[in-house]
């Protein structure tokens, strides 16, 4: 079964999930995390939306709320601080107007962003062996 | 990234301080403290260290840029590049290994507004004089029935 590697938000702790894993419980402070994926195509509104996995934002999407995501694709529209332990890439529709943190950025040509960038690649970790493995659907 | 595009090269051992404005490229492979400002491409080398705020068309960052920096087309900071400052651009790359740390405008509308260089100092505009004043009609006034002046009444501005 594929796996992906994933770090926990709360403790730093990197471990390999299965790639259709929805969420689970990190192995070092058992905290919930979420590994799904989300796609936003209409207008939504949360204070936080938080996981391991990747956000899409359609363009037809509109977000109002602050993210904490692994990678973000966005074609629509974020109003709100974003957080990615991976990548941003911001389409030529796109529209992102809040802080960012991340490891990469890519900005089109035509996309506007307005915000304090925060893009500091992220450190290299030693990997484990596979005891640290772990499979769950 | 061919040299020949690049009249203009401060080289590894140099160091510059001052205001530097071009009309072509610009290729900084030493130190340089101030202001640059050109229309044309802008590169930072790797061993590049500058600290100064950059006008530019494109700028192609590989070394350390501390201050503000504006590109009317492109701004791609490499690997390599670590840059401390706003940032105003139409586009913007950011590839892995890349540190930027700063403001972000990034669009149309921030490139428009970073458009206009700073144009060459133009000779002193002489002080306007002084405006011909016509002269105002004298206030007339009604006289009011009881033959003393009306008051005239002021508004008060709520602030």
């Amino acid at each position: 079964m594929q796996q992906k590697k994933i770090y926990c938000p709360y403790c730093g702790k990197k471990f390999s999930v299965s790639v259709r894993t929805l969420s689970i419980g990190c192995p070092s402070c058992y905290k919930h995390i979420s590994v799904e994926d989300f796609t936003i195509s209409s207008n939504c509104s949360r204070n936080l939306i938080e996981t391991c996995g990747s956000v899409f934002v359609t363009p037809t999407g509109s977000l109002q709320g602050n993210l904490r995501v692994h990678d973000l694709q966005v074609e629509g529209k974020i109003q709100g601080d974003v957080r990615a332990e991976g990548k941003i890439t911001l389409a030529s529709s796109a529209d992102l107007h809040g802080d960012i943190t991340a490891g990469s950025l890519e900005v089109s040509g035509g996309a506007r962003l307005k915000g304090f960038c925060r893009i500091v690649p992220a450190a290299p970790v030693s990997e484990k062996p596979s005891e640290d493995e772990i499979g769950t659907e | 990234m061919e040299d020949n595009n690049f009249p203009t090269i401060i080289g590894t051992d140099a160091k510059f301080k001052g205001e530097l404005s071009f009309e072509k490229g610009v290729k900084i492979l030493g130190g340089f403290e101030g202001r640059i400002s050109t229309k044309g491409q802008l590169v930072v080398a790797s061993e590049g260290k500058i600290q100064a705020d950059i006008e530019a068309g494109t700028i192609t960052v590989e070394g350390e840029i501390n201050g503000n920096v504006a590109a009317s087309e492109l701004i791609e900071l490499k690997n390599t590049a670590r840059l401390q400052g706003d940032i105003r651009c139409e586009r913007l790359i950011v590839v892995d290994g890349a540190n930027f740390v700063g403001h972000c405008n990034v669009g149309n509308a921030a490139a428009s507004k970073e458009a206009s260089f700073k144009p060459v100092p133009s000779p002193v505009a002489k002080p306007a004089g002084p405006r011909p004043v016509s002269p105002s009609p004298a206030p007339t006034q009604q006289p009011s029935p009881t033959g003393t002046p009306i008051p005239v009444e002021r508004k008060k501005l709520d602030l």
